[in-house]
């Protein structure tokens, strides 16, 4: 028995812009709240470290080091 | 006053009272301390007593489907006083972006707005203790408007508020506590929907009790007010908020787990982040919200322990930026879960010690919410490289949608949920998508209201417990007009 009759997945569905609307936001496009943010510089994903592309491009300049008194 | 009705030698007579509440948690005591105060009569009954008991707690085991979930047993009190016999003390609103409207998510949106809280801010954070605060919200310069630090309140020590209200319960006039007094009916006029009574039976089950009352409240917990609706709503044809199929729908935790561990740079100038040692709290912002159409997200630094990354780091990024690390830390994250009808309080065939069918939850965490905890991962990542940080390693099961698994990605402390139940009596602008009004009142009903984060339509990644003494407030101001009247 569950808590109450199945329910009109409709309404619990992200509403579907209309053609209007979808119109409407296209011509807003720079005033559109998401869009003013920044463009970010893009970093990358290795073994689960969130790196910068800079981060890798050293890594070919240096690609050996001393271990340093911080060193676990 | 306050009675046991475990007690056999007490004697209990009939008690006619302005409102009558069912529970003596958070919001129930919220409710009673109020009108206590407006100098109205009222009736609180709670299935528990002054301290927790292994037979109390009985009636809160139920099945859980889905998701490995807390123990429905263990993460819920019966005790005067409710869930802050064990809370941490930690408070913050909801933010404004909570309540509004969000294009990706029209099912979300309150019927009330931050402002209709706000006025019962002070007092609700009196009414918890709190007196201490961290941070600040702030917009972080290399975040690029998605991120923000955030100020958390604290109850410190956290507010007992069964103990805190004993003395003046115990002394007032208006109010009857009863203890180890369970909810097991009501009777209700089906022409009018009028709450005439609530039935009531010892927890032994060896007595019964009927309270009369003016106006009636559901105040025992999500989980519990769905229950117990669920239940009457078989005798009461769905008249009870029930006529769009809502009650028990909408289950929602805060989704709380390890996010990564992140290694401090030696030569990282000053920032809002700092070392392991201090905690920094930041939280998504309503613009990245927009952006990625996922649940909002709250995000803390901590001391807890984990192995030491340094050396991995230099051996990933080849060691270049990583010559001096300053410092290893971990990073939490509290999230948001967007409402899912799937996600539901149901009823499931065994029954508890009163012959009442106990709880069924189904509970998944959807892929959707998967996304908001890989955004904030992502986010934060980027935030530590742009502030010369530092750099994160994100937890496994955050980037593979697997459960936490055991080690240092899962901590007792951040399990992958944490235990605050939200919804299945949502607050709603119609009697279709919802269980209470704008004023939490049942749909289809006179005068049964709900109190508590059933209501929340959406959670945020605020801890609940502030929020919900604003709405008891706010229903207790209600509750007052109407007795007036």
């Amino acid at each position: 028995m569950t808590a109450g009759r199945p329910i009109d997945p409709s309404r619990h569905a992200v509403r579907r812009r209309s053609l209007i609307e979808g119109l409407v936001a296209t011509l807003m496009f720079p005033l559109w709240p998401h869009t003013s943010l920044p463009v970010r510089p893009a970093i990358v994903m290795v073994d689960g470290w969130i790196l910068s592309e800079a981060d890798l491009a050293e890594a070919r300049v240096l690609p050996t080091r001393r271990r340093q008194p911080n060193d676990r | 006053m306050i009675d046991d009705l475990a007690q056999s030698s007490t004697d209990i007579p009939a008690f006619d009272a302005d409102v009558c509440i069912a529970g003596g948690g958070v919001a129930g005591l919220t409710l009673a301390s109020r009108l206590d105060a407006a100098g109205y009569r009222v009736v609180v009954i709670e299935a528990g007593g002054r301290d927790v008991s292994a037979a109390a707690q009985d009636a809160y085991a139920g099945e859980t489907v889905g998701t490995e979930n807390l123990p429905l047993r263990e993460t819920r009190l019966s005790a005067l006083g409710g869930s802050s016999n064990h809370w941490g003390g930690w408070c913050r609103p909801l933010d404004a972006v909570d309540f509004a409207r969000r294009d990706f998510f029209p099912d979300g949106t309150w019927p009330i707005g931050q402002q209709d809280l706000a006025p019962y801010l002070d007092e609700a954070r009196a009414l918890l203790d709190i007196d201490e605060t961290s941070g600040a919200d702030l917009d972080l310069a290399d975040a690029g408007g998605r991120l923000q630090t955030i100020e958390m309140q604290f109850s410190v020590p956290p507010a007992r508020l069964g103990e805190k209200f004993w003395r003046s319960l115990s002394a007032s006039r208006n109010v009857r506590v009863i203890l180890h007094a369970a909810l097991v009916g009501c009777a209700c006029d089906r022409a009018t929907g009028r709450v005439l009574s609530f039935g009531v039976a010892s927890t032994a089950g060896t007595r019964r009790l009927e309270c009369r009352a003016r106006l009636f409240v559901l105040a025992m917990g999500a989980i519990e007010n769905a229950r117990f609706l669920a239940i009457e709503n078989r005798r009461y044809d769905d008249r009870l908020g029930n006529r769009g199929g809502a009650v028990g729908r909408s289950y929602m935790q805060h989704l709380h787990q390890v996010l990564g561990a992140f290694v401090l740079l030696g030569d990282a100038p000053p920032a809002p982040i700092v070392g392991p040692a201090q905690r920094a709290f930041f939280s998504s912002t309503p613009a990245l919200l927009r952006e990625t159409g996922t649940g909002a997200f709250r995000l803390y630094t901590s001391a807890l322990s984990c192995p030491p990354l340094g050396a991995e780091l230099s051996r990933v990024a080849r060691g270049a930026t990583c010559r001096s690390v300053a410092g290893e830390g971990m990073v939490l994250v509290t999230a948001e879960q967007l409402p899912d009808a799937d996600n539901r309080i149901e009823l499931g065939d065994a029954r508890d010690g009163l012959d009442r069918p106990r709880v069924r939850l189904r509970w998944t965490v959807t892929e959707r919410d998967r996304r908001t905890l890989q955004v904030a991962a992502w986010e934060f990542g980027r935030y530590l490289i742009a502030a010369k940080i530092g750099r994160l390693k994100v937890n496994a099961a955050i980037l593979s949608g697997a459960d936490p698994v055991a080690g240092w990605t899962r901590l007792a402390s951040a399990p992958g949920a944490a235990g605050h139940q939200l919804g299945g009596a949502r607050m709603s602008r119609t009697a279709d998508d919802g269980v209470v009004d704008r004023d939490c009142r049942v749909w289809g009903t006179e005068n049964l209201f709900v109190a508590g984060a059933a209501v929340f339509r959406t959670g945020g990644h605020a801890n609940p417990t502030l929020t919900i003494v604003q709405l008891g407030l706010r229903l207790a101001r209600h509750l007052e007009r109407l007795l007036a009247a």
